[in-house]
């Protein structure tokens, strides 16, 4: 089953279309991230899947229901740490864990007094009075201790010091080994996430246009260069859909993403080098300009 | 513990695969002798912040492949006794390795020599326990 | 229901010092007696009227606050997601902030009056000098005030701070809304219909409650954390509920209106005219308020009147000429309030449905006396101590003078062309036995176009019943001292004929309509009725009606067909009831009790009901009203 189910979702802010026909699914089980430049639509995408906002076309499904109708019930089985840590200012994390600890079927204090010690976050304080890091820190502690079967983190690590960055990995990455949670993350962190997702998509300019697993996905994107005398070559690369072919010097850069070892475009000195995740972003992000000759 | 293993993003192999052969070179210098206690799939995976289901992906072939033994409620292990592979198919995975090799080799553009001399080092490095054979 | 106490118990222990700031506010009460420059008469007073004016104060300026800050100020600052990323429903996060809004201003309100209530017992309006008590329904309609600005402040809140152009919808909603409302609600109450004018203000209250509530509900569980779409369905829910109020209210208000005479119930006033039309008023039970006509009688025909509000009572000033052609009332000006100045409004009877003259002539107050020319030209009023004619055609003045002065009121009359009669009462008093009074009658004529008044006659009315023939040009009473039946000028008051009386002193002297003079007054255990020639000079006829009683005209039912009234010896009012003579016959016909004759033959029974006589069945036929329901 799915955790989560995208069925052509479609938002709309006046003419602009944020969302453009979006439809995405997350095994049980597995960990999504989601990537997407800034204004690509992953905002909007999060609020319809929260149920905080309605789609103008499609629908969300979470853990198998309609998210905008059924959302506080289906809500007690999801964690979400949001991109902006709001919770109400005057309150203390102790507070808040005795106000959520009301609210979910299942609550873990105890786990949570546990996780912001180890985090060096004060349980007493005003949660307006903590620094970013901690409100992340604070947040993550309340999406994790209701057991969730999903948990959704909006960009959790933005403004966060390496420390921090790794400290919430670690966090997460001990609950996905305790229970298994299926995980949809949203993020620039790309080196961060490169290791632990299953499936990645990318969001541009409101379209998925590519959702994949990662290891497919790594598997057949590969740098090619080789000398700018091979002109004949640029031809031959087209079997191997390029997506971003820059010339540099002497050289011709080119990122295939159907790289096929049996084909390539010349036969001796080509150099062939894979990929990191946040490179394949890049190429298939980057604006017109970039690429071409 | 200290990480003897490292994942590489760069590296065309999936992780699994690099966590997997990675364990496997380990064993086969010794570095991780027969019988000593490995890290478990949960601390594994933080120490290489990757997801626990692909380093349980590998620890999985590892077992299957006699490699590792796991111990309910102690833990895993590396098993005491390297797993017989049976000639043929040793046989013909070490062809196939062979083959990638060769066509690798090819594709850089290096002759036969260059080829057998490389792969002479490689070996050597392997069986000297050079720490410079290190693969990641 | 766990998350709505969550989310109440949140909001209200986040504002705990509320609580602190409404005790300490309270304490200042206690202290206010010992404060300088405070007088000290009635401590206790003057400490409810303070822990009064701080409570209601504190609560108002918290419902504001917390109205618009509960919900709108999360929402614009985007915190209200993390209510909206829990388990938690939309409606529990609305009515758990509300009510937490709400506790904390009652709440703060009841701390502020503790302390004094404590110590001096509960303030009321008393306090601030109000002459009125507080009921338990006045705390809930405080209580509902309170609840209504906390939403106001919410949904202007919400309204403010989402930006959107759909503030458009919300002015003019509001503005027509509040025409809608307001011009329902006053035409109502300007035309006397004041109970539905109550229903309408409380009833669209109650609407805005109902429709902020649920506009915020809506908004908070459909809206959700987007400021826009929550202020579109906002107001969409808001205007679409109140616009339908308001429609409805303008639809109610224009169905009290109107009332036609066949839904009349118990009929109060009634005045009859000459020929087959009658002005009525009476309660219409079903719309709760008292409406005026001019009714045609026999066909049902009808004009709607608004009555004048006298001292909080519906008047209908309705006269009638003698010719039966026209007929005229007064009429507050549309939408003024009580005791605005009245306008003359004239019918032509013979083509009713025509227009009806709204003549250019105005009177501030409802005048002592109202009389309308013969051929329904001119109309004669005294107003405010002067004695004003006009032409109603063309609205001019023909005279305004000075009233001579009376004791009793005076009444006019039309007395030939150019000539006002005008007829007024002193007190007199017997010098040997001065509880004993009598009247002087004063006669005036008014020369219209020479605005002038001149006294023409008087005369001493030891009976007091003293009647003027339907010609005004002779009066025929009862001289107790002479003891004769004595026939004066109608003008001057000299005696020029009379008749002397054996036996008991009459109970009634009455001119019939063709001026023949009719007498009753007992003998021998019964009641005659005596006929006399206009100059008293024959007797006529004569009946009798057995049965010891004292008996008076009442009407004329038709030229020999006499109604009159019989009442016990012993004065009881219990037993009046009212008989038919026919006096070519002699025979009579008890027409029942408790009826009071209206004119002609016209009854009003007790419950309410107008009763016409048909003199050729001697029957009496309701044609109008009904007895109130029980």
């Amino acid at each position: 089953m799915s955790s989560i189910s995208l069925d052509g979702l479609t938002v709309r802010y006046g003419q602009r279309l944020a969302l453009d026909q979006v439809s995405l699914d997350v095994p049980e089980g597995s960990v999504y991230a989601l990537l997407g430049r800034n204004g690509a639509g992953k905002s909007s995408l999060v609020r319809c899947l929260l149920g905080e906002q309605k789609p103008a076309a499609g629908r969300a499904l979470l853990l198998g229901r309609d998210v905008w109708r059924e959302r506080a019930s289906i809500l007690a089985e999801v964690g979400v740490v949001p991109e902006d840590p709001n919770a109400p200012p005057a309150m203390t994390a102790r507070q808040l864990s005795r106000f959520c600890s009301r609210l979910y079927p299942r609550w873990d204090a105890a786990g949570v007094e546990a996780r912001l010690k180890r985090f060096g976050v004060p349980s007493g304080t005003p949660f307006g009075k903590l620094s970013k890091g901690q409100k992340g820190q604070v947040s993550l502690a309340l999406a994790l201790a209701s057991s969730p079967r999903l948990l959704v983190l909006d960009d959790p690590t933005l403004g966060l010091d390496a420390v921090a960055r790794k400290a919430v990995f670690e966090e997460l990455i001990g609950d996905l080994a305790d229970r298994g949670t299926t995980v949809f993350i949203t993020t620039h962190d790309l080196a961060g996430v490169e290791r632990i997702a299953d499936r990645v998509g990318i969001l541009n300019q409101g379209r998925l246009v590519l959702d994949e697993e990662m290891e497919a996905l790594k598997a057949r994107f590969r740098r090619i260069s080789f000398p700018r005398s091979r002109e004949a070559a640029v031809g031959r690369l087209a079997a191997l859909a390029p997506v971003a072919v820059a010339s540099r010097g002497w050289e011709v850069d080119a990122v295939v993403s159907r790289y096929d070892a049996g084909s390539l475009p010349v036969e001796d000195g080509p150099e062939v080098t894979s990929l990191t995740l946040e490179e394949i972003f890049i190429a298939l992000t980057g604006t017109p300009e970039e690429e071409g000759r | 513990m200290p990480p003897l293993l490292r994942i590489d993003p760069r590296d065309a192999r999936p992780i699994w695969r690099q966590i997997e052969e990675g364990v496997q070179h380990l064993v086969a210098r010794g570095a991780l002798p027969a019988g000593a206690l490995v890290p478990s799939v949960r601390d594994l995976a933080r120490d290489l912040q990757v997801n626990p289901a692909t380093v349980s992906k590998a620890y999985q072939r590892l077992t299957d492949a006699g490699v590792l033994a796991v111990r309910r409620g102690e833990g895993t292990f590396v098993s005491a006794t390297p797993p017989a592979v049976e000639d043929t198919r040793r046989n013909v995975r070490l062809l196939e390795e062979a083959v990638r090799y060769a066509s690798l080799a090819v594709t850089l553009g290096a002759d036969r020599e260059e080829t057998l001399a490389t792969l002479d080092t490689a070996w050597r490095s392997l069986t000297d326990g050079n720490p410079e054979g290190e693969a990641g | 229901m766990r998350g709505f106490a969550a989310v109440f118990g949140r909001e209200v222990a986040e504002r705990r010092m509320l609580a602190l700031l409404a005790f300490g506010l309270g304490l200042v009460p206690l202290a206010a007696p010992w404060m300088p420059g405070v007088g000290r008469e009635n401590p206790a007073e003057l400490r409810s009227a303070l822990a009064l004016v701080l409570g209601l104060g504190l609560s108002a300026v918290t419902a504001i606050l917390l109205g618009g800050s509960v919900i709108s100020r999360d929402l614009a600052e985007r915190r209200l997601g993390f209510y909206f990323s829990r388990p938690l429903a939309g409606w529990e996060i609305w009515a758990g902030k509300l009510a937490a809004a709400a506790a904390l201003t009652l709440g703060s309100a009841l701390l502020v009056l503790l302390p004094t209530a404590l110590l001096s017992g509960v303030p009321g309006p008393r306090s601030l000098g109000l002459p009125i008590a507080a009921t338990p329904w006045d705390f809930l309609a405080l209580g509902i005030c309170l609840l209504e600005l906390i939403l106001l402040s919410h949904a202007g809140g919400v309204i403010l701070r989402a930006r959107s152009a759909w503030v458009a919808l919300d002015l003019a909603g509001a503005g027509v809304f509040a025409i809608l409302g307001w011009e329902a609600f006053r035409r109502l109450l300007f035309t006397g219909a004041f109970i539905p004018a109550q229903w309408v203000a409380q009833a669209l209250a109650l609407l805005m409650l109902a429709g902020l509530l649920a506009a915020g509900a809506v908004q908070v569980t459909g809206g959700r954390t987007d400021p826009r779409r929550g202020h579109r369905v906002l107001s969409l829910t808001l205007w679409g509920l109140l616009l339908a109020g308001g429609l409805a209210a303008q639809g109610y208000a224009r169905w009290v209106l109107a009332a036609a005479p066949e839904d009349l119930g118990p009929v109060h006033q009634v005045k009859t005219s000459p020929g087959s039309w009658i002005g009525v008023c009476g309660w219409n039970p079903r719309r709760r308020f008292e409406p005026c006509f001019l009714v045609d009688v026999p066909t049902g025909h009808f004009v709607r009147a608004r009555p004048a509000l006298d001292r909080g009572e519906a008047r209908l000033f309705a006269r009638f000429s003698d010719d039966g052609r026209w007929a005229v009332w007064l009429e507050p000006e549309e939408g003024a309030g009580k005791g605005g100045p009245l306008q003359l409004n004239r019918l032509d009877l013979q083509s009713p449905d025509a227009f009806r003259f709204q003549a250019n002539i105005w009177y501030p107050s409802p005048p002592a006396s109202l009389v309308l020319s013969p051929d329904g030209s001119q109309v004669a009023a005294i107003q405010e101590g002067r004695i004003v004619v006009d032409e109603i055609a063309t609205g001019n003045r023909l005279a305004a003078t000075p009233s001579p002065r009376f004791d009793e009121p005076a009444s006019l009359e039309f007395a030939g062309p150019g000539r006002l009669r005008i007829l007024g009462n002193d007190v007199g008093r017997d010098p040997r036995d001065p509880v004993v009074a009598y009247s002087v009658w004063q006669i005036w004529e008014m020369d219209v176009a020479k605005r002038s008044l001149r006294r023409t006659g008087g005369f001493e009315d030891q009976f007091g019943r003293a009647e003027w023939s339907p010609d005004n040009s002779r009066i025929v009473l009862f001289d107790p001292r002479e003891r004769v039946i004595a026939l004066r000028d109608g003008w001057t008051g000299r005696p020029f004929a009379g008749r002397a009386w054996v036996g008991a002193a009459p109970s009634g002297v009455d001119f019939l309509s063709d001026g023949r003079i009719a007498v009753t007054a007992s003998r021998d255990g019964g009641t005659e009725v005596r006929i006399f020639s206009p100059d008293l000079s024959t007797e006529l006829r004569r009946r009798r009606v057995p049965g010891e009683s004292r008996l008076w005209l009442a009407s004329q039912a038709a030229p020999d067909l006499l109604v009159l009234e019989r009442e016990p010896l012993d004065g009881s009012k219990r037993g009046r009831r009212s008989l038919l003579l026919d006096l070519a016959t002699g025979s009579t016909l008890d027409l029942g009790g408790d009826l009071r004759p209206q004119g002609g033959r016209l009854f009003l029974d007790r419950g309410g009901r107008l009763l016409q006589l048909d003199p050729g069945t001697a029957k009496l036929r309701p044609v109008l009203g009904r007895e109130a329901a029980r």
